[in-house]
């Protein structure tokens, strides 16, 4: 399994969705057991490069993290079953 | 505390059908009238959703309208839309029915609302009750009981 120590969940203004988003990224983050890994939110002009190990954001802003980094999209934002599916796929890979 | 940030007079439903950059322009009308945000809040949600797409749609039926505090916030507050025809928006496959109007005017001091409006959206059978309600009332009800 990789081994992560800060997820930057993002969103276009890091104001709202975001935050949803980093609120299901530490649910599953807690149930993997490895809640000391740091998740954190915010807008888009904080995905550079080095801000975090992994980024997780909406589909319409996955080009500009990718360019920051490992990056995950998500089609819909507080769908917790998704999130699960696709960080333990990303941490498996 | 969501009832802090969401009156009951700006909990609406909306019966006639129309576009997206419409429905912005409902569902922030009322903080607008308010002086909550300016006119500028509701251009720059579309602008930006012009160029990037309509980032705050959150799962099917559900968008969480919002620019950022310095596009025209005055004071935070939230309204409630629901839309009894199916919203259609730009790239996104699913259609949107209850907008939620978010207004920050800063970024944390609403995001305590914001993790009890998440277990309401994180429960898709309770937005589809939210989406079938028939009376601003019930709506509200169901909205501030986090």
């Amino acid at each position: 399994m990789k081994e992560i120590n800060s997820i930057l969940c993002c969103c276009m203004t890091g104001m709202g969705s975001s935050f949803l988003v980093a609120m299901n990224v530490k649910k599953v983050m807690e149930s993997l057991g490895m809640e000391d890994v740091l998740v954190e939110h915010a807008g888009t002009y904080d995905a550079v490069p080095g801000a975090a190990d992994l980024f997780v954001c909406s589909a319409d802003i996955y080009e500009e993290c990718a360019r920051a980094g490992d990056a995950i999209p998500l089609e819909h934002l507080t769908d917790y079953e998704e999130i699960e599916t696709k960080i333990k796929a990303y941490l498996n890979s | 505390m969501i009832t802090e940030m969401l009156k009951p007079e700006n909990v609406r439903i909306v019966t006639e059908a129309c576009d997206w950059e419409r429905a912005i322009e409902i569902s922030t009308q009322a903080l607008v009238d308010q002086g909550y945000i300016t006119e500028q809040y509701p251009k720059t949600i579309i602008e930006t959703t012009k160029k990037h797409g309509a980032y705050y749609v959150l799962c099917p039926d559900v968008a969480l309208a919002h620019a950022r505090p310095e596009d025209g916030v005055v004071k935070k507050q939230l309204a409630l839309t629901l839309f009894r025809h199916p919203i259609c928006f730009p790239n996104k496959k699913d259609t949107v029915r209850l907008i939620i109007t978010l207004a920050a005017e800063d970024s944390n001091s609403h995001l305590d609302v914001l993790a009890q409006l998440a277990e309401l959206l994180n429960d898709d059978s309770r937005i589809k009750l939210c989406v079938n309600m028939d009376s601003t009332e019930k709506l509200y009800e169901e909205f501030v009981r986090g």
